[in-house]
C-alpha cells in the first residue's frame, strides 16, 4: 500500500491534450537544432522538467512559492526528482570505477556498492512501509504493542523502472558486455528520458548508448509509423482500458454484491484494461521516442495468444522480464543445475518479479502463481517430449489454458489489500475520498469512484459540509447511485485475500455471491470485438498495407482515426496503471 | 507545400470524423445541469421568471413560496429555479443562453446572482463533464482576455509577465476543456458506457420548478458560529459589503444584461443574504437601478438570524422560505411601478 502525496499534482499523461502542447515544442526544439550534444541536452532538460512535473506540478507556483519561502505549501515528493539524478552520477562513477579496477575483487565491490544503494533506495522507498507493516502484525500476534507509529514513506514515480535501468548499466559493464561511458550526459540523456523514465519499457544500456552516440538525420525518422503507432497506443488506453476500468472498478469493489457473469466480465475487462493500459503507454513511450530519432524496445507481443505460460512470459512485459530472466534468474544459477534448483530459481525469480510489481503480499502471490505455472509448464514438457499426439492433443486447449490461468491470476493482482486508507465518512455519506485502490495519489480521485468523472460534484467551496455524493452503509461498503444514475460502492477495508477467494469462487466454480449483475450481456460482444480485433492484428492485420497509401490519404485516416479516438475516449483523468510501480 | 497539405488533411480528417462520430453519440449528461435544463424546457414558456446563480440561489429560493408570495402581493408570477451549485460567471452566463433559447415568448424577469468571474476551475470540478460543458468559443475569449489581462497592464511590464506566468497555466486548463468540448471528447465513451452499465437517468431530486433542498445539516458548528456572529457583527456596524471586482467581472454582468435585454425580459441583479463574502457589485449606474440587495443585515434582520443558517454563508430551509417571500415581495413592488 502507497501513501497518497499530499498536495500531489496531476501526472501528465500522454493521452492529455497538454502533454501533445509540450511535445510539440520538444520536437520542434529537438529538430531544430544540428549538434547532437545540443539535441541530447535539450532533450535531458526536458526530460527532468517532464519527471520533475509528475512531483512539483506547475513549475511557475513551485518556484514562486520556494521563492516566496511558502515550503509549507510545497508537495511532500518535490524532492524525489533528485533521487534520478543520485542513481545517475552514483551509476557514472560506478562504470568508471568497475572500468578502472584492477583486480576482480575490486570489480566486485563496485558493482556490490551499485547494487545495494540502487536496491537500497528502492527498497527503502518501496518496502519498508510493508516490512513495518508486517512487523507490526508479528509484534501485535505476540500479544505486544509497537512503540513506533506506523510509517508514512511516498513513493517516487518511476522508481523501479529507472532503478532497474540504471543496474543494467552497472551490471553489463561489470560482466564486460558494455565499455563504460565517459560522458556523463550520454548516461544521463539514456536514464532519464522522458519517454520512458516512469513506466517503461526498462531500456538495456546495449541497447540505447550507441544511440546516443549518433546523430539522427530527420529522413531516417518513421513519422508515419510513429504517428499511427501513438493513435494505436491512445485508443488502448484512453478508450479501451478507461472504459474497461468502469466495470472492473465497480466489481472489484464489492464482489459479495455480484454473480458469476459479472466476475467473469469483470475479470475479462480487467485483463484486457491492464494490458491495454500497459501496452498502449509503451506504444505511446516507443512513438515518442521513434519521432525523436531513438529506438526503445519492444514491450509486448499478443500475450495473451500465447500457447502456455513460458511463451506468456516471453510477450508479456518483455523489457521486465527479460531483464529478469539475464541479471535476476541466470544470476540465481538459471538451469545450470538440477532440475528441482532450476524451478526454485524460477520460483523465486517469479515472486520476486511479483514483489517489484508493488509491496503486498498480494503481489507475492501473483507471482508465485506464475512461478508455479512455469515450474508446471517445464515439468509437463520434460515428460511429454516424446509425446508427440499428446502434444497435438493439447494445442487446442493449450491457448484457453494459459489465458484462464491468467486471467485467474490477475485477481490477487488487482485485488490490493485496503481499497480507502482514509475518509471522512458520517452516517448520511462520504465527504471526500482521499485514497482509491489503484493507489493513484490524488484526492478526488476517479479511478474507483468513477461516477465522479461524470458529473461536476456538488460541492460549493462555501459549504464543505455538502457531501460530495450521498451513499448508505452496508456493513463495510458504501453503496449507491452516481450521479448518471449507475451502480457505485466503495469499500472501506478489506484483506486483498479474502477478495480474491470471493471471486476465484466465481470464476472457477462460478458461484453467485447475488443475482444481481455489474453490467450488461452487451459486454460479451464489446469484449468479443475487442478480441477479434486485437486478434487479427496478432495475426499481422493490415501489414504494411498502410504504408502504401498516397500521403495525403495516410494523414486524411489519421486524423479520422484521432476524431473517432477522441469521441470515444474516457474524459476522467485516469493515470496509467504501472506509474504506481 | 507537402508538409502543409498532409497537415490539411490531418485537421479535415480530424474534423469530419469528430463531427460525424458527435451526431451519432448523445450529449453527455451534465450533474444537476442537464437536469435543470430538462424540466425547464417541458415548460419554459409557462415561466415567468428565471433565477439564475450558485447554490446561493439554487438551494435559497424556493420557487412555490415565491409564486404564492408573488400572487398574495398582488403581482401573480411563475419562478423557475436555474440555479446550480458552484455556479459562477461565465458558466451561468452559458446557462443563461441556453435556457432563454428554449424559450418561444419573453420571460417576463431574470433574477441573476450577482458574482465575479470565476478563472480558476474548481478543483472538484477538474475531469468532469460539469468543467467542459461550457467551454464554448466565446466563454474561451473571456478567459483568455482576463489571463492576459488588460486590467494588469496598467500595473507594468514586471507585474504583468509576473501575472501572466500565474495565470497561463489556468488558461491552458480552459483551453483543454475547450478543446473537449469543441471536438465532443469523450461523448461516445460516455454513452457506451451508460448502456454497458444500464444506468438509469440522473435522479438528483430536482422539483419541477428547479428546487431541491440542501442535503440535511445539523446547523452550525462551534467555530462556525464564531465566524458567522464576527462577520454578521462586523456588517452591522457597517463594513464593507461590496466588491467592484475586475473589469472583466463587469463586462461579463453588462453581456448578460445584453442578452437578457435582447430577449425581451429585464434583468435583476440579486445580493443574496450571505454575510461571509463580499458581493460583487456593478460599476455602472444604470445597473445598480436593477439591484436587489439582501446583504445587509440591518436592513433584513430576520435572514441573518442564526438559527436559519445551514451554514456560516447560506439559509436552511425556513430561511430560504423566508428569503423567497421576501424576493418575491420586493421583486413585486419593484416590477408594480414599472409594467
Amino acid at each position: 500500500m502507497i501513501p497518497e502525496i499530499a498536495n500531489a499534482p496531476h501526472p501528465i499523461l500522454f493521452v492529455e491534450f497538454r502533454f501533445v502542447w509540450i511535445f510539440a515544442l520538444i520536437f520542434a526544439v529537438h529538430w531544430s537544432l544540428r549538434s547532437n550534444t545540443a539535441r541530447k541536452l535539450w532533450l535531458l532538460a526536458c526530460s527532468h522538467v517532464f519527471y520533475g512535473c509528475f512531483f512539483i506540478g506547475n513549475p511557475v507556483e513551485f518556484f514562486s512559492d520556494v521563492l516566496g519561502g511558502r515550503f509549507s505549501q510545497l508537495p511532500t515528493g518535490w524532492w524525489f526528482p533528485s533521487l534520478l539524478w543520485l542513481s545517475t552520477v552514483m551509476d557514472y562513477l560506478v562504470g568508471l570505477g568497475i572500468e578502472g579496477a584492477t583486480t576482480a575483487r575490486r570489480r566486485k565491490l563496485w558493482v556490490s556498492g551499485s547494487l545495494s544503494a540502487n536496491l537500497g533506495v528502492l527498497g527503502f522507498f518501496k518496502y519498508f512501509g510493508f516490512f513495518d507493516q508486517n512487523v507490526r502484525v508479528v509484534v501485535d500476534w505476540l500479544g505486544l504493542t509497537p512503540s513506533w507509529g506506523p510509517l508514512q514513506i511516498f513513493l517516487p514515480y518511476g522508481i523501479s523502472f529507472y532503478t532497474f535501468q540504471s543496474l543494467s548499466y552497472s551490471i553489463e559493464v561489470y560482466r564486460g558486455r558494455l565499455r563504460a561511458e565517459r560522458s556523463f550526459l550520454n548516461l544521463a540523456f539514456f536514464i532519464a528520458f522522458f519517454p520512458q523514465v516512469v513506466a517503461g519499457p526498462i531500456v538495456r544500456a546495449y541497447a540505447f548508448l550507441p544511440q546516443t552516440k549518433r546523430i539522427v538525420s530527420w529522413s531516417s525518422v518513421d513519422v508515419r509509423g510513429g504517428l499511427l503507432l501513438f493513435l494505436v497506443g491512445f485508443f488502448k488506453k484512453a478508450c479501451v482500458a478507461d472504459g474497461l476500468a468502469r466495470i472492473s472498478d465497480l466489481y472489484f469493489a464489492a464482489p459479495e454484491r455480484y454473480d458469476a457473469f459479472s466476475a467473469w466480465a469483470a475479470a475479462l475487462c480487467y485483463a484486457g484494461q491492464i494490458y491495454c493500459d500497459f501496452s498502449g503507454y509503451s506504444d505511446m513511450a516507443i512513438a515518442v521516442a521513434g519521432l525523436l530519432g531513438y529506438e526503445l524496445c519492444r514491450n509486448f507481443d499478443f500475450p495473451y495468444f500465447s500457447p502456455n505460460i513460458t511463451e506468456f512470459w516471453r510477450r508479456w512485459h518483455m523489457s521486465l522480464s527479460s531483464w529478469l530472466r539475464d541479471y535476476l534468474y541466470i544470476s540465481l544459477g538459471g538451469n545450470r543445475g538440477s532440475t528441482l534448483f532450476t524451478y526454485r530459481n524460477l520460483m523465486l525469480t517469479m515472486i520476486l518479479g511479483g514483489l517489484w510489481h508493488g509491496a503486498s503480499w498480494t503481489f507475492v502471490a501473483w507471482g508465485a502463481m506464475h512461478g508455479i505455472a512455469l515450474v508446471t509448464h517445464r515439468e509437463w514438457s520434460r515428460r511429454t517430449t516424446g509425446a508427440p499426439r499428446l502434444g497435438q492433443a493439447m494445442k487446442w486447449i493449450a491457448m484457453p489454458l494459459t489465458f484462464y490461468w491468467v486471467v485467474l491470476a490477475w485477481v490477487p493482482f488487482r485485488a490490493t489489500d485496503v481499497y480507502i486508507d482514509r475518509m471522512e465518512a458520517s452516517d448520511r455519506g462520504v465527504k471526500r475520498l482521499i485514497r482509491t485502490p489503484a493507489g493513484f495519489q490524488d484526492a478526488t480521485d476517479h479511478a474507483l469512484i468513477y461516477p465522479f468523472a461524470i458529473g461536476s460534484l456538488e460541492e460549493d467551496e462555501s459549504t464543505v459540509s455538502v457531501p460530495l455524493l450521498v451513499l448508505d452503509r452496508e456493513s463495510d461498503v458504501w453503496t449507491g447511485k452516481s450521479p448518471n444514475g449507475s451502480e457505485i460502492a466503495i469499500r472501506l477495508h478489506q484483506s486483498g485475500f479474502a477478495l480474491t477467494g470471493k471471486i476465484w469462487r466465481s470464476l472457477v466454480l462460478l458461484e453467485d455471491h447475488s443475482t444481481k449483475r455489474v453490467c450488461s450481456s452487451a459486454i460479451v460482444l464489446v469484449l468479443g470485438v475487442l478480441a477479434l480485433v486485437h486478434g487479427l492484428n496478432a495475426r499481422g492485420g493490415l501489414g504494411d498495407g498502410w504504408r502504401r497509401t498516397p500521403v495525403w490519404l495516410f494523414y486524411g485516416l489519421l486524423g479520422a482515426g484521432w476524431g473517432i479516438a477522441v469521441v470515444l475516449k474516457s474524459v476522467a483523468y485516469t493515470p496509467f496503471i504501472y506509474f504506481q510501480f | 507545400m507537402g508538409t502543409l497539405r498532409n497537415l490539411l488533411c490531418l485537421v479535415l480528417g480530424f474534423a469530419i470524423a469528430a463531427a460525424a462520430a458527435a451526431s451519432w453519440t448523445p450529449a453527455r449528461p451534465v450533474l444537476t445541469v442537464t437536469e435543470k435544463l430538462e424540466r425547464y424546457a417541458e415548460a419554459a414558456d409557462a415561466y415567468d421568471v428565471l433565477a439564475i446563480g450558485s447554490s446561493l440561489t439554487y438551494r435559497q429560493i424556493i420557487p412555490s413560496i415565491f409564486d404564492a408570495a408573488a400572487r398574495d402581493a398582488g403581482r401573480p408570477m411563475r419562478l423557475y429555479n436555474l440555479g446550480v451549485d458552484g455556479m459562477r460567471p461565465p458558466e451561468d452566463t452559458y446557462l443563461l443562453e441556453e435556457a432563454l433559447a428554449l424559450r418561444k415568448t419573453p420571460l417576463e424577469v431574470v433574477l441573476v446572482e450577482s458574482n465575479r468571474l470565476r478563472f480558476p476551475i474548481r478543483p472538484q470540478d477538474e475531469e468532469t463533464v460539469r468543467a467542459i460543458y461550457w467551454h464554448d468559443t466565446k466563454r474561451l475569449a473571456t478567459m483568455a482576455r482576463f489571463a492576459l489581462g488588460s486590467d494588469a497592464r496598467r500595473s507594468g511590464v514586471r507585474e504583468d509577465i509576473g501575472r501572466i506566468g500565474e495565470t497561463l497555466p489556468t488558461l491552458w486548463r480552459h483551453v483543454d476543456y475547450w478543446f473537449r468540448n469543441v471536438s465532443a471528447l469523450g461523448r461516445g465513451h460516455e454513452a457506451l458506457i451508460a448502456e454497458l452499465l444500464e444506468a438509469g437517468p440522473p435522479a438528483r431530486g430536482i422539483g419541477p420548478d428547479g428546487y431541491a433542498p440542501p442535503p440535511a445539516r445539523d446547523g452550525l458548528t462551534f467555530d462556525e458560529k464564531r465566524r458567522y456572529e464576527e462577520a454578521v457583527a462586523s456588517l452591522r456596524v457597517g463594513a464593507a459589503r461590496y466588491d467592484s471586482g475586475d473589469s472583466l467581472s463587469q463586462a461579463e454582468l453588462a453581456e448578460k444584461r445584453r442578452i437578457i435585454e435582447a430577449s425581451g425580459a429585464r434583468m435583476v441583479l440579486i445580493l443574496p443574504p450571505d454575510p461571509m463574502a463580499k458581493h460583487f457589485f456593478p460599476t455602472d449606474e444604470s445597473q445598480r437601478a436593477a439591484v436587489l440587495d439582501f446583504s445587509d443585515p440591518n436592513a433584513y434582520p430576520e435572514l441573518f438570524d442564526r438559527a436559519d443558517r445551514r451554514d456560516p454563508s447560506h439559509l436552511d430551509v425556513r430561511g430560504a422560505e423566508l428569503y423567497s417571500r421576501l424576493l418575491a415581495r420586493q421583486l413585486a413592488a419593484r416590477l408594480g411601478s414599472q409594467p
